[in-house]
């Protein structure tokens, strides 16, 4: 049996082990749960700002026709719905209420205290299009002639520069906010699925069977698994929640941003685990990890802290550092990658030092953690561990 | 099969093992006796390859075990363990798997296990859930699963009861019949006696005897003899002490024990009861590994036997 025989093996029984417990499950529906609440709010609240919308109702045939075009003309500016009302006093009563915000009655338009100027203007334009119209038929004009005499609304260009990049800049922050929870998280699965494994002293039967290595690789593989697939699974909700909403509109490159994110979540994993595998192969019982993976812990929050100055200058000196940096490189790189501030080749290198980092720490950690598992006798030095591996 | 040669091992300051050697064949039961800290697990630990010899080897059949090898022992800690929120049969066949057992064949195995170890309505129950007898047999189940070729059990009669200790002895005996090597340590020196043909006895890292149970006693025990007379009168040996007929005497029961400078002089012995008294009986004593435990291992008087019935 090969060594990836193995890692896969352990690998399966992680995620069957954690797939089954219902702490898991839980704690993904909340997590869904207050992930879709805060989506819904954010489209509701935008949804607001965004159109405005108007009610607006109709007595007789001509104004019903006035208004018809009237939602033409608005299109993507103010959602008007109108519908015809009996006659005028009902009308007028519903206006009044303030149920309808305008009423169209022949040639005039009810209104209520405060007019809208906006829906007024859109009136008179669409009152002058019908009348025109009218003219055009009885002289005999093509349909063509017709509607070259009402052109599409002219269209307007904002000229404030690339608006795209503040929103993937707040799309990627929220996504580092993320990574940043899934990275604990789940890091300190691998720490405390260690000294369970530990305090139970199931380890010495695993390690008789096979080496130290191949074991915490598919520890590491089969927490970083769920991990992916429950982050995954986040950003999809989100994503495809405001997508179906259809308020906040999503800027282009989003799907990129999502994918970028995932990808320097799978890399900052692999990272911190092994500094997790560590705290906790040193502690003999759970209740010792929050002092042992406690520094890491920090230093995930340092790092994320570190992602913030990305998000306000993701072209400045220090991003660019900080992107370099393997520890701080998960946070700092989705933002910039997602502002565009960033070249290939400096990807390229944040990978590849990050990847060799990696690989340094998982030697590094397989040591430790053959060290330290079989000493069951209280927390053991990291020195210690290191110093009792058997290569 | 296992063979152990001149093992040395410290933590630090403390040489927990010192020069230790031993070989373990197939179809044998051989039993590891030590007072406790003697280093009996630490051998255990270093002939599995949980831990790395200072210095000496171990040898499977001749060369260094592979790793392939070491998938095919079986091996039963002494701080029993195994996932608490799994199930027996789940965590017994992940062992067959890990041993390199194909799916179907790790499962059935792992059911014929349990069933033979009584464990098969309990046997999807968390392991957490199980009596602390029924966690043991569920810890030798993950042993056994596979057939292992080698058999290594540390302490695994301690904490059974007497049933449980016949369940065990039934189950290790068969191993060794179908061609395994078996070893394990216990301080249950009858159980031993009664179970192995093979012991090594360990002490302050050191093996201080080893072989078969029968050499060993024909070549370290003292020959002695147990006399008794009519009335349960003893004072007639004193003077064979200083004859030189005998290395020492005490007081057993309602006779006396005494122990030959050489076993030809055992008439002597007789003559000199006989003299005394009537004679009731008068036995040449086999020695016991307990006594032989004795031996070896009181070289320190200040030292204490590992007591016999109760488990450590």
């Amino acid at each position: 049996m090969s060594g990836w025989s193995v890692i896969r093996l352990v690998a399966g029984r992680e995620v069957r082990a954690r797939a089954k417990s219902r702490g898991f499950l839980v704690s993904t529906a909340v997590s869904l749960a207050i992930l879709a609440v805060i989506v819904v709010v954010a489209s509701t609240l935008s949804g607001d700002d965004d159109r405005p919308s108007f009610d607006v109702g109709t007595v007789g045939e001509r104004p019903a026709e006035v208004a018809a075009v009237a939602v033409d003309l608005a299109q993507g500016e103010a959602d008007i719905d109108a519908r015809p009302v009996g006659d005028e006093s009902e009308a007028a009563r519903l206006v009044e209420d303030g149920d309808l915000d305008a009423a169209l009655v022949d040639d005039r338009v009810l209104v209520g205290d405060e007019p809208s100027d906006a829906l007024t203007a859109l009136f008179q334009a669409a009152n002058r299009e019908v009348a025109l119209s009218t003219v055009l038929h009885e002289v005999g004009a093509t349909p063509q002639q017709v509607r070259a005499a009402a052109p599409e609304p002219l269209a307007t260009d904002a000229v404030t520069p690339d608006d795209d990049r503040d929103e993937r800049r707040g799309i990627a922050s929220v996504g580092t906010m993320l990574m940043y929870l899934q990275l604990i998280t789940y890091g300190y699965w691998v720490a405390s699925g260690i000294v369970e494994e530990k305090a139970s002293r199931v380890v010495e039967l695993l390690l008789a069977k096979t080496r130290a290595r191949p074991l915490l690789a598919g520890k590491v593989l089969g927490i970083g698994l769920m991990g992916l697939a429950q982050m995954t699974l986040f950003v999809a909700t989100a994503l495809g929640l405001t997508l179906a909403l259809g308020s906040i509109d999503l800027p282009p490159g989003t799907g990129a941003i999502a994918v970028g994110l995932i990808a320097w979540f799978v890399a900052g994993f692999a990272l911190y685990a092994c500094l997790f595998a560590m705290g906790g192969a040193v502690a003999s019982r759970a209740e010792e990890l929050q002092s042992t993976t406690g520094p890491i812990t920090l230093a995930i929050a340092a790092a994320f802290f570190a992602s913030f100055q990305a998000v306000e200058d993701p072209d400045g000196p220090l991003a660019f550092v900080t992107g370099l940096m393997p520890f701080t490189a998960p946070f700092v790189m989705p933002v910039r990658m997602a502002t565009d501030a960033v070249a290939p080749w400096e990807l390229a290198l944040a990978a590849a030092i990050l990847v060799a980092t990696t690989a340094l720490l998982v030697r590094v950690a397989a040591r430790v953690y053959a060290g330290g598992v079989l000493f069951t006798r209280g927390r053991i030095k990291l020195r210690d561990a290191l110093a009792r591996a058997e290569a | 099969m296992l063979q152990l040669h001149d093992l040395t091992k410290r933590f630090g300051a403390l040489v927990a093992l010192d020069g230790v050697s031993m070989a373990v064949e197939p179809g044998h039961m051989h039993g590891f006796v030590g007072r406790n800290g003697s280093g009996k697990t630490t051998t255990m630990r270093i002939a599995l390859g949980l831990l790395a010899a200072d210095s000496g080897t171990v040898l499977w059949r001749g060369a260094p075990p592979a790793d392939d090898d070491r998938r095919r022992l079986g091996y039963m800690p002494e701080e029993r363990g195994l996932y608490p929120r799994m199930s027996a049969r789940a965590q017994v066949t992940y062992f067959g798997r890990l041993s390199g057992m194909a799916p179907a064949d790790a499962a059935a195995a792992a059911a014929h296990r349990l069933d033979e170890l009584g464990l098969g309505d309990r046997a999807d129950d968390p392991v957490e859930k199980l009596s602390l007898g029924n966690q043991q047999r569920a810890q030798l189940a993950a042993a056994l699963v596979q057939g292992p070729e080698l058999l290594v059990l540390d302490e695994p009669f301690s904490g059974l009861d007497p049933v449980g200790v016949d369940v065990l002895a039934g189950v290790l005996r068969a191993e060794a019949d179908r061609g395994a090597a078996v070893v394990f340590s216990s301080h249950q020196l009858e159980l031993v006696e009664r179970l192995c043909d093979e012991v090594t006895i360990i002490d302050d890292g050191r093996v201080v005897a080893g072989g078969p149970i029968a050499r060993l006693r024909a070549e370290r025990a003292r020959p002695a003899v147990r006399v008794e007379l009519e009335g349960g009168w003893t004072q007639w040996a004193a003077p064979l002490t200083a004859a030189g007929v005998a290395e020492a005497v005490r007081p057993e029961g309602a006779g006396i024990v005494v122990e030959l400078a050489d076993p030809a002089r055992d008439q002597d012995v007789l003559d000199t009861a006989r003299a005394a008294g009537r004679v009731v009986r008068f036995e040449h004593l086999v020695p016991s590994l307990t006594d032989l435990f004795r031996e070896v291992v009181q070289a320190r008087p200040d030292v204490p036997a590992p007591k016999e019935e109760v488990p450590a």
